[in-house]
Order: C-alpha cells, then sequence, then structure tokens
C-alpha cells in the first residue's frame, strides 16, 4: 500500500534516524542478552521505550522507514490475531488472543513476536493512539459490549466476529504510514503481558489527559470561523454517510433476523411431509420428495444467513463505528484550529506578553497545519479502505448468494424432474409444458 | 347381526376399498379424450386467468395445462366426453341494495338432456351455494364437491379484490367440473338447470322447503350402528388422519407466508437506502446501485411467490378440509342408514317368532336394504374417484408448489448473478490481509 507521507515536517526537528537500539539494550542487559535474541522477546527494562506522549509529529514520520510503492508487495510487518483462548481467574474470566507479528523492521529487534493480548489490551492501545494522533483516523475497535442481548461473550460467532475485528484492527495501523510507527504499537506487539501491565502504567497520568479534555471542550464551545471548504465537505458527507450506513446496518439485521424466524417455520414444515407420506400411498413418494426438497432448502438458508451475519453485518457495522471516529476527527481538527484563531484573536486585541504568546501561536499554525494534511492524507486513505471493504463485502455476498439460490434451484429442478419421468399408472405422462 | 334369509350386506371383506368394483360396473365408465377436447381445454385451463374485462391471460406454468390434460385422461379413457363446463368473466354487479360479482358458466354439451348444445349464464356465489344444496338432498348417497368458503371477514379481506375474486372463480370452475364428471350428479336435474335457465330465482322458494323434506329422510335419529363395515371405518379414519395433516400444513403454511411477508417488508426498504447512499458516491455508485437493484428484483421476485401460495397453494388445502367435512357428514349418513336397516331387522326377526306365518322379510326392511346396499355401492364408487381426484390434485398442488420455488430461485439467481461484474469492475486497491 502507498504510504506517501503528507505531513510538513517542522522545521525545528532534524531528520536524524535513532541508531539501532538493540545495541543500547545489549548495553544494559548484558547478562540477559540470550533472553533479548530469544524468539519470545523480553525486554527487562520498561525504560527502555521512551513513550513520550508529545512527540512531534514530525520526528515520528521521520522515525520510520517508508517505501513509496503502490503495489504493497513490499510489506513490511504482518499481524495476525487468532487462537483465541479462555482465561478462569478467581474475579474474571476473560478471552486472549494470540497476536503473532513478523516483520523486518528496524525498529524491531527480532524479526517473529508472539503475544497474547485481551480486549482491555486493544482497548488501551486504540486510547493512546487516539491521544498521540488526535486528527489521524484509528480504525474502530469493535464494540466492548453486545447491547443487543442475545449474543453471549463467549459464543463462539461472537468471538470469532470479535477475532476478525481485532485482526483488521492492529493491520489497518500496521498500514499507517504515522500510526504505524508509534511506541505504543510496538509495545503491544512485542511487550510479555506483564511488561505491557508495567508499561501501561507509565505516561501522562490522568490529570494531564484531564487538562487535554478540558482545553478540548473549551475550545469546542467556541467554534471554528474559517473552516477550509474541503473539511466542511468532508463533513457532510460523513454526517450522510453516518445516517446511511446506520440505516444499512439496522435493515440488515432485521433481514437477518426475520430470515432466522423464517428457518425456525420451515424446520417444522419439511417433517410435515414426511409424516403426511406415511399414511399415503400413491402421494407417498412425492410428498416424501418435497419434505427432502424443503429439508435441503432449509439446510442451504441457514447457511446463507450465517454468512450474511458473518460477513456483511460486521462490516456494515464496523463502519458505522468509523463514522463516528471521522466525526470525532473533525471535531478535534476543527478544536485546534478554533484554539489557533482564538489565540489570534488575543493577539489582535488583548494586552498580553506578546512574544510567549506568538510563539503558541505559531506552533499552534503548524499543528492546524500538519493536522490538516495528515487528515486528507487519511481520508483518501479512508475512501478507498471503505470503498474496498464494501465492495470486497458485497461481492463476498453476492457469490455466497448465487450459490444458494443456484442450490435450492437445483434441488427443485430435480423433484421435479423426478415426477416427470415417473411411470405413471393412469396415464402416458409427456414431458411437453 | 342376526339375520334370517335376507341377502347379506355386500362385504368387502379385507379388501381394500380401491378394489372393489361399483355394482354399475365402473369399467365402462372410462372415456378418452377426441382432439377437440384437448384444445378446448388448453385454451381454457383451470389455470388461466380471466381478467374481470374478459380477457384472457395464457399462463406458462407447465404443470398446471399437462395435468390438467391428464386429468382429463383419468376420467375418461374410453368414451368421448360430452358435457363441459367453464367458470370465467367475474363482473361486478352493482344495484342499489347490493354489490356482489357474477360469473360467466358456459357450457357445451351434446348430451340430449339438454336442449342446446351450447350455454351461457350468469350466475354468482348464492347460485352455486342453491346447487350445492339441491345436489347433497337429491344424492345424499354421494359425495358432493365442495365450494369455496362462503364467507370472508370484512375487515380482513377484500371480496372485490382482483386475488380474491380469481381464487373464487377458480375454485367455482373447478366445482363444476367435478360435477360435470361425476357420472350420476352430472344428470342431475338441478345442474342442468344451473347450466340452462336464465332465471334460477323461481326455484329458490322450492328449496328451502324440499331441503327440509329430503335431508329427514337421512338423518334418522336414534338407531345404534352394530357393525359398520370395515372399509367404511378405514374410510373414516383415514378422513380424520387427513384432516388433521392437512390442518397442519395448512398453519405452518400460513406461518411460513407470514414470515416471507415480514421479511419482504424489510427488504423492500433495503434497496431504497442503497440508492439513496449511492448519489452521494462518486466511485460506489455503480455498485451501490447494483445491489439495490438486485434487492428490488429478489423482493418482486419474493412477492410473487408469496402471492402463488396463497393464491394456489392454500386454497387447496382449504377446499378439501371442507371436501372432508361433507364426507364425513355422508358417512355418518351411511351409518345411520345401516343403523336403520338393523333395527329393523332385528324387529322383524323378534316378530317372525311371534307369528311364524308372517312373510319371511317384511318390505319395509326390504327397502332399507336396498337403500343399504345403494348407498354403500355409491359411496365406493364415489370414495374411488375421490382418492383419484384427491391424487390428481395433490400432484398438482406439490408439482405446482415446486414450479413456483423455481421460478422465484431462477429469478433471484438472475439477480445476484447480474450484480457480480459491477462489484468486480476494479479490484480493491488495498491488499488487506483477509482471512477466511
Amino acid at each position: 500500500m502507498s504510504r506517501t507521507i503528507d505531513a510538513v515536517v517542522s522545521p525545528t526537528q532534524t531528520n536524524t534516524i535513532p541508531a539501532d537500539i538493540s545495541g543500547q539494550m545489549l548495553d544494559l542487559d548484558e547478562d540477559d542478552d540470550l533472553e533479548v535474541f530469544s524468539k519470545d522477546s523480553t525486554l527487562a527494562d520498561g525504560n527502555m521505550f521512551n513513550a513520550s506522549m508529545q512527540t512531534s509529529p514530525g520526528s515520528m514520520v521521520n522515525q520510520c522507514k517508508f517505501e513509496e510503492d503502490e503495489e504493497g508487495d513490499s510489506k513490511d510487518i504482518f499481524i495476525t490475531v487468532d487462537n483465541p483462548e479462555s482465561h478462569v481467574t478467581a474475579i474474571e474470566t476473560f478471552i486472549t488472543y494470540r497476536v503473532l507479528t513478523k516483520t523486518t523492521r528496524s525498529e524491531f529487534d527480532n524479526s517473529e513476536y508472539e503475544v497474547r493480548r485481551r480486549y482491555q489490551d486493544f482497548l488501551w492501545l486504540k486510547g493512546k493512539l487516539e491521544e498521540a494522533h488526535s486528527t489521524l483516523i484509528v480504525h474502530p475497535l469493535p464494540e466492548k459490549f453486545v447491547v443487543k442481548g442475545m449474543v453471549e461473550r463467549f459464543n463462539g460467532d461472537f468471538i470469532a466476529t470479535r477475532r476478525k475485528a481485532l485482526h483488521k484492527f492492529l493491520n489497518r495501523i500496521a498500514d499507517h504510514p504515522i500510526l504505524s510507527c508509534s511506541e505504543d504499537f510496538k509495545v503491544f506487539l512485542s511487550a510479555q503481558a506483564w511488561e505491557l501491565t508495567t508499561y501501561k502504567k507509565q505516561g501522562p497520568g490522568f490529570l494531564s489527559r484531564m487538562g487535554e479534555t478540558v482545553r478540548a471542550v473549551a475550545n469546542s464551545v467556541r467554534g471554528v470561523k474559517n473552516r477550509p471548504e474541503e473539511f466542511t465537505a468532508i463533513q457532510e458527507y460523513v454526517e450522510d454517510f453516518s445516517n446511511k450506513i446506520s440505516s444499512l446496518d439496522k435493515v440488515t439485521q432485521r433481514i437477518v433476523k426475520e430470515q432466522k424466524e423464517y428457518l425456525e417455520e420451515l424446520k417444522e414444515y419439511g417433517p410435515t411431509y414426511t409424516l403426511w407420506s406415511g399414511s399415503e400411498e400413491e402421494l407417498a413418494e412425492q410428498l416424501k420428495g418435497v419434505a427432502g426438497c424443503i429439508e435441503r432448502c432449509c439446510k442451504e438458508t441457514e447457511e446463507q444467513v450465517g454468512h450474511l451475519s458473518d460477513t456483511l453485518v460486521p462490516v456494515l457495522h464496523e463502519y458505522v463505528l468509523c463514522a463516528e471516529t471521522l466525526k470525532a476527527v473533525l471535531r478535534r481538527r476543527d478544536n485546534i484550529q478554533a484554539e489557533f484563531e482564538a489565540k489570534n484573536e488575543t493577539l489582535a486585541t488583548k494586552k498580553v506578553d506578546r512574544d510567549a504568546l506568538k510563539e503558541e501561536i505559531d506552533k499552534l499554525e503548524d499543528r492546524v497545519e500538519w493536522a490538516n494534511n495528515a487528515l486528507k492524507g487519511d481520508w483518501g486513505r479512508w475512501q478507498r479502505s471503505m470503498r474496498g471493504d464494501l465492495k470486497s463485502a458485497f461481492f463476498s455476498t453476492a457469490e455466497k448468494n448465487v450459490d444458494y439460490y443456484e442450490k435450492c434451484l437445483a434441488v427443485w429442478e430435480t423433484f421435479l424432474l423426478s415426477q416427470r419421468t415417473e411411470p405413471s399408472e393412469e396415464t402416458d405422462r409427456d414431458n411437453t409444458p | 347381526m342376526s339375520a334370517g334369509t335376507p341377502k347379506p350386506l355386500a362385504s368387502s371383506g379385507q379388501k381394500p376399498i380401491q378394489e372393489m368394483c361399483h355394482p354399475l360396473g365402473a369399467e365402462e365408465a372410462v372415456l378418452t379424450p377426441s382432439p377437440d377436447v384437448r384444445n378446448l381445454t388448453s385454451s381454457i385451463g383451470e389455470k388461466d386467468q380471466i381478467l374481470p374485462n374478459g380477457t384472457l391471460v395464457e399462463t406458462s406454468s407447465p404443470s398446471s395445462t399437462s395435468s390438467l390434460l391428464n386429468r382429463l385422461d383419468d376420467d375418461l379413457d374410453g368414451e368421448t366426453r360430452d358435457l363441459f363446463v367453464t367458470v370465467g368473466d367475474p363482473k361486478k354487479h352493482v344495484s342499489t341494495m347490493e354489490t356482489y360479482i357474477t360469473y360467466r358458466v358456459v357450457t357445451k354439451t351434446t348430451r340430449v338432456e339438454f336442449d342446446l348444445p351450447e350455454y351461457s349464464v350468469w350466475r354468482r356465489y348464492q347460485d352455486f351455494d342453491w346447487l350445492r344444496t339441491k345436489l347433497e338432498d337429491s344424492q345424499p348417497t354421494h359425495l358432493i364437491p365442495p365450494l369455496p368458503e362462503k364467507f370472508v371477514m370484512k375487515g380482513v379481506v377484500d371480496r372485490f379484490s382482483e386475488e380474491f375474486v380469481e381464487t373464487r372463480r377458480k375454485a367455482l370452475d373447478k366445482f363444476l367440473k367435478r360435477v360435470a364428471d361425476h357420472p350420476v350428479l352430472s344428470f342431475n336435474e338441478h345442474f342442468n338447470s344451473f347450466l340452462s335457465a336464465k332465471d334460477l330465482n323461481k326455484r329458490q322458494g322450492l328449496a328451502l322447503l324440499s331441503k327440509m323434506g329430503e335431508s329427514v329422510k337421512y338423518v334418522t335419529g336414534g338407531y345404534k350402528l352394530r357393525g359398520r363395515p370395515m372399509e367404511f371405518s378405514a374410510m373414516g379414519e383415514y378422513l380424520d388422519m387427513f384432516t388433521q395433516k392437512l390442518g397442519t400444513i395448512d398453519r405452518i403454511a400460513q406461518r411460513i407466508i407470514k414470515e416471507q411477508s415480514e421479511y419482504l417488508a424489510e427488504l423492500k426498504e433495503y434497496g431504497p437506502v442503497y440508492t439513496t447512499w449511492a448519489a452521494s458516491e462518486a466511485e460506489l455508485q455503480g455498485p451501490l446501485e447494483g445491489v439495490a437493484s438486485c434487492m428490488a428484483n429478489c423482493s418482486s421476485a419474493l412477492d410473487d411467490l408469496t402471492q402463488d401460495m396463497s393464491g394456489d397453494f392454500l386454497p387447496v388445502l382449504r377446499e378439501y378440509v371442507l371436501y372432508i367435512e361433507s364426507m364425513k357428514a355422508v358417512l355418518k349418513k351411511r351409518d345411520n342408514v345401516q343403523a336403520e336397516y338393523e333395527a329393523k331387522l332385528e324387529a322383524a326377526a323378534l316378530r317372525k317368532e311371534e307369528r311364524p306365518t308372517a312373510k319371511q322379510v317384511p318390505t319395509d326392511v326390504e327397502k332399507c336394504q336396498d337403500r343399504v346396499e345403494c348407498f354403500n355401492a355409491d359411496l365406493k364408487s364415489d370414495w374411488d374417484q375421490w382418492q383419484n381426484n384427491k391424487t390428481q390434485d395433490f400432484r398438482q398442488l406439490l408439482t405446482g408448489m415446486a414450479d413456483h420455488n423455481i421460478q422465484y430461485y431462477e429469478k433471484c439467481l438472475a439477480a445476484w448473478e447480474s450484480v457480480i461484474p459491477v462489484l468486480q469492475d476494479k479490484q480493491p486497491q488495498e491488499t488487506e490481509t483477509e482471512e477466511d
């Protein structure tokens, strides 16, 4: 996938690529060098990772190696999420998933990592990414709770759907030129469970996050004055998209529900004919034939509904969540611009320390510019993914439906054919319509 | 039961019902259709729709026409059929008092009992009902085919909708055809009047009185039946079982149609959402519109299927439920007649003991015996015919069901197949690690 960087490199940053950190690690942990190079990489000291929350986007961009290729065959990181397992403790029961990473990136010490993560960990990662990159589009996670009530958390389908969504989530991040360079992302992929716990406890605490939120709220109250037209256009599109995709999501789920109810009735139907055939003589064969047709169609319908649930419903639902993410990102972009505009106004109207304020304004201007460009890039990427995902889901649904209708058609045609060629006692039944 | 020298009842012993011969020799009553017949019936087939304005709609359903022809073959391989009846052309009749539908009944015949070779009269449901009642009264030993249901819930069903009228017309047509095919009923004078008289009204008044008189004869109360011949018990049991099965199938089929209708309602909402969305997309517009039109096609296919099942399938089930009810009533009558005979016979035997010089078999006992034997014979032959018709009807019903399903699946298949190239247009840019 193409990784064109649309970000503007801030002039205050240098274009250095940090040295290979594996050397650093050896220095500090000589006793553990065997461990360091083992397959299940461990890191003795969580401090190795400078999880700086305020890392300038520019420097992060430069930390990443990226190729300008369109074909995607120079992808250098592969992640899979699989193997859900249940864990039972005294306090709770939860599911962990195996996260397997294969990579040639230099930021990683090893080429392969295998760790186990639970949903909470994914949530943490998402939170960190959104904090650090509030104006980038981070792919949504599957929902924490299923409100509909009918699905149990440990139901096989639920877990399978969740697993696929988590897999997609990580891969989308891996494909993102900026997000994939995140330290938190690296830690997520490589640290052992206890290390991750330690690592999570670091970083700016609750209070600083509060500060940011308060500021954001304050800014949003002010509102943005000169929003660039393209972002207004994007916002309108997102509103529209959000409505449409929500409708689709709802109706598709209702359709699945109706089909399931229909299936229930159908399951009762076939046996009635079989039962009846027991008390008939001449009609027995035909009745049994019909029973067989109904039962066969039942089976196919069940499969088709299952496919719809597994393939189309999750994708539509995922994009409902995407729409919400997009709205939030647009809002945050607006907030940065609003802050910039507000400070500018202050500069023009109030008696303050002009130099200090000017410096702040310059920084904000950079932020706005960077945010706008990054978002534009992300927007293009998002649209392409969206189209690809939806087309793929529709295509898969269409294929399955074609297969389904073909099979049902064959079932009934075979039956009809058997009726026409059956020797009849009373007459010669000819096959002409 | 004790008996002197009177003839024993024609008992069938262990023979199954189908193998019983009609004492009047049913073997001769087999006819083959002449070439004319085929042309005639294929142009006014049972399944042909006749729109209210009178034009015919040829249906292409293979099973219906061929099975109709086969039905003729069944009934008549031997002699030429000489009486053809069709019901068509439903028309709304509006008067100040009431509104109702009339149907045109066309008769073509070479029978001498009819003055003319062709008749065309207008009849309403009431008239059919009158006919059936007359037939039941005048031919109580025979199975009279059923009519479609008389009453419809005014709020629920539209009595003047095309579907309802068409379903009713088909059932009325079937009714008359069955009567026309019957070796005894078709010669009934009331049937003749029904087909030929311009005006039936005058007979209605008489009908009520005669109805009372005739049916009394056969609803003899108070006699207890001793030994019902096995075949009639078997008939009764079969009818009970059959009714039960039909009831179950009717119930479930209705539930299925209801589910399909609910699904259809959702489907009808679905397509438009895709269309609306397509309007705000560029690259995705084609695929989304493709999916939308696909949904629309599947909707209409399902609509057709549901209507077909409601119009063709369910009415037949209900018709047979009604048929069975009237058949059970006839069986009961037969039981009563036999019971009366048994009682009279016993009484006669007792009297004989007291007065040995009396006639061997009193005449009223003989009459009873005749009645029993005639009843049994008529019933047996009608039962055979009914079984044949039933097999034919249900064969047709089930192949019809297969046909409707096939049409539905074909339409849906075509719809989805046509959307695949639209979705394949451009391969998605991202090669996401999509897993199975």
